[in-house]
């Protein structure tokens, strides 16, 4: 009887070691999970009622619609009108779904913030799909019930992407538009998942789906928290306890005058810095300050 | 549930002779609560307060006269500004 999240079980097929050295962050995987693994998933997960989903969302729900004369829209749901919008042929997406014995035990496993890995639910109609994108964050999507054909690039568009992107959309935020420029379209490969795969899309790499009968999939989802993000929370958690760190910049430019050039304290705070990053003690205390940060 | 529809107009459309009175029409068949065009009538936004049910229908109904799909936008509602009063 499995009763806990094993991801080391869970990627045996690729072996753990394997799974981190060639395809964490580069290329995509996907597995089949054991039979005991997808019951404890379901079972965590209960039963899929729209109703019952939308009232335990806690960034909300979604309903997708596009057809033969409905331009793609996207409509907020609720516990009363959700099984109604999934009669009608939407395309029903419930996020953050609160389920820590499957988020935590990744985060764990990968040594992420549990505050940054999330599970939300798809149900794509019959027909229903996505059209090729990429996003952000890194993805582990498993096939609930149903089945749906994926296209998944084999490599990242763009490693390490800072934002989502749709295919052929004019939006496109400033930090991506560079990145973007250079990206080429890698190969891609045709995937059908069917309950109990397992499908690792690492962020960045373009997908698109189709879903020949109604499904049901769980996407646990890890927003990334960059090595910039733990850099940036640690040291002006630590720095803004030291008063002359708090202290006002002065003198740092040539052409002000001797005087408040001898107030620049950037030399002597750089050196203070050099110093306190050597010490081991402080990237522990570094990296703890990031992780117990309760939000961002 | 209270949603915008957005329909963009093909240019010749809004031009055409018996336009407003086919779509003034159309927007008391499909029930609109109010509706705001721009740009001289190619930019149509409707108010509607819809069942889901009848989403599609009213899409359908609006693409067979401009044969155009229409978008469906949640209406936002500003939050309340808790300075206010009722007056200055």
């Amino acid at each position: 009887m499995t009763d806990s999240l094993d991801m080391r079980r869970l990627l045996a097929p690729i072996g753990v070691e394997r799974f981190f050295a060639e395809h964490w962050q580069a290329r995509m995987a996907l597995l089949p999970l054991a039979v005991g693994d997808l019951e404890f998933i379901r079972g965590t997960i209960g039963p899929l009622d729209p109703a019952r989903l939308a009232g335990l969302a806690r960034e909300g729900s979604q309903a997708w619609l596009a057809n033969a004369f409905v331009s793609h829209s996207v409509f907020p749901i609720n516990p009363t009108n959700a099984a109604q919008f999934q009669a009608i042929g939407a395309t029903l997406y419930f996020v953050n779904v609160p389920l820590p014995a499957l988020t935590d035990a990744l985060a764990d496993f990968l040594g992420a913030p549990r505050r940054k890995v999330l599970a939300s639910l798809f149900y794509t109609p019959a027909g229903g799909g996505a059209v090729p994108h990429f996003d952000k964050n890194e993805n582990f999507t498993v096939q609930l019930t149903g089945a749906k054909r994926w296209q998944v690039g084999e490599t990242p568009m763009v490693p390490a992407t800072p934002d989502s992107y749709t295919l052929g959309s004019t939006a496109i935020m400033p930090a991506l538009a560079p990145l973007l420029e250079k990206a080429q379209r890698p190969p891609e490969r045709t995937v059908d998942l069917t309950p109990g795969t397992l499908l690792y899309v690492p962020r960045g790499t373009v997908h698109h789906t189709g879903a020949g009968e109604p499904s049901w999939s769980l996407n646990l989802s890890y927003s990334p928290a960059t090595w910039l993000n733990l850099l940036q929370v640690g040291l002006a958690q630590r720095l803004a306890a030291s008063p002359r760190w708090r202290g006002i910049v002065t003198g740092a430019v040539t052409g002000s005058d001797p005087a408040a050039r001898g107030a620049n304290l950037l030399p002597e705070l750089l050196a203070e810095l050099r110093e306190a990053l050597d010490d081991p003690r402080e990237a522990e205390a570094l990296t703890r300050a990031f992780f117990d940060r309760p939000d961002g | 549930m209270r949603l915008l529809m957005k329909v963009v107009l093909p240019p010749a459309v809004p031009a055409a002779p018996d336009f407003e009175a086919q779509w003034r029409a159309l927007l008391k068949r499909i029930g609109a609560l109010a509706h705001y065009p721009k740009e001289q009538g190619r930019l149509q936004y409707v108010l509607l307060d819809p069942d889901p049910s009848q989403i599609t229908p009213i899409a359908e109904a609006v693409f067979r006269l401009v044969g155009v799909k229409p978008e469906f936008l949640p209406e936002i509602v500003p939050p309340p500004y808790y300075g206010w009063r009722g007056g200055y």
